[in-house]
């Protein structure tokens, strides 16, 4: 028996060991990831516009928050997030930036939604969180600039394989979120054939929340029941069924190339451009696999040793930005590109698939994807 | 390319623990749900409420906002005119203030109000009454039809500001 057990212990850390995650596909990320967050305009300071009897935080430590936290507190969370932010950029105090911004979003948030509605965005907030234990901040990254020069020079080779069990438990929170929406689904009759749920949700958000955009409007004149039941099935199949993806990497990525086309059809049919997940599927692209020119923009020892002015300043430039000065549509287009990303890699999978079956073919998968197929 | 080993920065231990927690947080907050209301933080990805419909119609429920004026004048207004800009959807946010006679009266919520008229409309506005209705929308042609008026709340903002 106790054979046995060890024995499953033993798979299952190989399992969350296993990943073809690399250093430089964090890295990149993390720039990327911190650009979001620098580019995103005030999150919590709205907040402060209300009075104290509006508040009633959900189950959780927010049911403790019972006023409105002042002016100053709510932007200094909008600063601290934007600070971390500009340090995740540089990769420079990586992993004190890394819980910072989670925690300080995880905070921000947790007050704008004691006001009655819970925007399901968790998952940018586990991010940070979980791959500061993927050491993100080892490639691409003054961190690794610094930890070179202490070690005599920068004539280091590349950053050391990263744990992959973070990566693994962000896939597996995922999935696990999906879950939690495919449940009162299926509990609530999405399947049954009586009834067309996703076909309701759309005319309420059509008509209510003013959603018209893209096929809303064309969207509403489709009446034919098998469309929208199917629909309603394809919605619950791939909310409850992505956990378990989580077991391969290939079937992970597959997966959730799948999952950033839903959320761009549902951009186009109910204009929600639910941006915070698309962007943490974006975790698991190898964005090292990108051959990119080598940018220089100031010299290395600067860097290393004056990091942090560039870090604070570009924080606060972010902060105290004029409010005009954003991306229009930013979560609508970051679906868009989740959607053309997820397009290119299907098609090339199933290039793969047709490929494989001719004799003596060539895989065309990069050793990325090699490395995820066999895991 | 990594290696794949065994091995990772934590203790093997840890790791194995913070998976189990994640596995067990689900019932955990299905759990909470289900005696309370969704907890924050939470996992939890839209649910979209069960099933909208209501034979033809896509049923929903809205607030009807009237400012009335010393003197006997109405205006309707919107839920976003009332309230300032939010970051969340302001229909949730609105129903969190006057979705109850009870919440309405408190008297923070009232001074706060009798300042957001105020900047509304340059008239003296004595009360602001709020109608909850459920309201269908027919999948056929997009009418609108008030179904049923659910509850009403009234505020009453005095008559000196």
């Amino acid at each position: 028996m106790n054979g046995a057990v060890n024995g499953a212990w033993s798979a299952f850390d190989r399992w969350v060991a296993r990943g073809p995650f690399t250093a430089t596909d964090l890295g990149r990320y993390r720039v990327l990831f911190a650009l979001l967050l620098l580019l995103t305009p005030s999150r919590y300071a709205w907040a402060g516009q209300f009075p104290d009897s509006f508040v009633n935080g959900p189950p959780g430590p927010f049911m403790l928050l019972r006023a409105v936290p002042p002016r100053e507190v709510l932007l200094g969370l909008d600063v601290l997030v934007l600070l971390a932010a500009g340090f995740l950029l540089l990769g420079l105090f990586t992993r004190t930036a890394s819980v910072v911004a989670g925690l300080t979003m995880l905070t921000g948030n947790g007050i704008s939604y004691s006001f009655g509605k819970i925007d399901h965005s968790i998952f940018l907030v586990l991010v940070p969180l979980v791959l500061v234990f993927a050491r993100w901040g080892d490639a691409v990254s003054v961190d690794s600039l610094r930890r070179r020069y202490r070690q005599g020079g920068p004539a280091a080779g590349p950053a050391a394989a990263p744990p992959q069990w973070p990566l693994r438990l962000l896939a597996l929170l995922v999935g696990l979120g999906f879950l939690t929406a495919a449940a009162p689904k299926l509990l609530s009759g999405w399947l049954s054939p009586a009834t067309q749920a996703v076909q309701g949700v759309m005319h309420t958000q059509y008509h209510v929340n003013g959603r018209t955009e893209f096929l809303a409007g064309t969207l509403l004149d489709v009446r034919s029941a098998l469309f929208w039941e199917s629909v309603d099935v394809a919605t619950v199949l791939l909310e409850g069924l992505l956990v378990l993806a989580v077991l391969n990497w290939r079937a992970w990525r597959i997966g959730i190339a799948v999952a950033s086309l839903f959320h761009f059809g549902v951009l186009l049919m109910m204009n929600i451009g639910f941006a915070a997940n698309v962007f943490t599927y974006a975790a698991f692209v190898a964005w090292g696999s990108l051959r990119l020119p080598a940018v220089r923009v100031l010299p290395r020892r600067w860097l290393a040793r004056y990091g942090w002015t560039v870090a604070v300043a570009v924080g606060l430039f972010a902060a105290f930005r004029p409010e005009e000065w954003v991306v229009p549509r930013q979560g609508q287009l970051i679906v868009v590109l989740g959607a053309l990303v997820s397009t290119w890699y299907l098609l090339r999978q199933v290039r793969v698939l047709l490929r494989r079956g001719r004799p003596g073919a060539r895989s065309p998968q990069p050793a990325h994807d090699e490395a995820a197929a066999a895991r | 390319m990594p290696t794949p080993t065994a091995r990772a920065d934590a203790p093997i231990k840890a790791v194995r623990l913070v998976f189990a927690l994640a596995v067990l947080a689900l019932p955990a907050q299905v759990a909470i749900r289900h005696v309370a209301s969704e907890p924050y933080p939470g996992l939890y990805q839209p649910s979209f409420g069960g099933v909208p419909l209501a034979g033809r119609e896509a049923v929903t429920t809205e607030a009807e906002v009237t400012l009335e004026f010393a003197g006997g004048a109405t205006r309707a207004v919107g839920v976003e005119e009332v309230l300032p800009p939010t970051r969340v959807l302001p229909r949730f946010v609105f129903t969190r203030g006057f979705g109850t006679q009870e919440r309405a009266d408190d008297p923070r919520t009232v001074a706060w109000l009798r300042e957001r008229v105020a900047a509304l409309d340059e008239r003296t506005a004595t009360a602001v009454d709020v109608r909850w209705q459920r309201v269908g929308y027919s999948l056929d042609d997009g009418s609108r039809r008030v179904v049923e008026e659910t509850s009403h709340v009234r505020v009453d903002l005095g008559a000196a500001r």
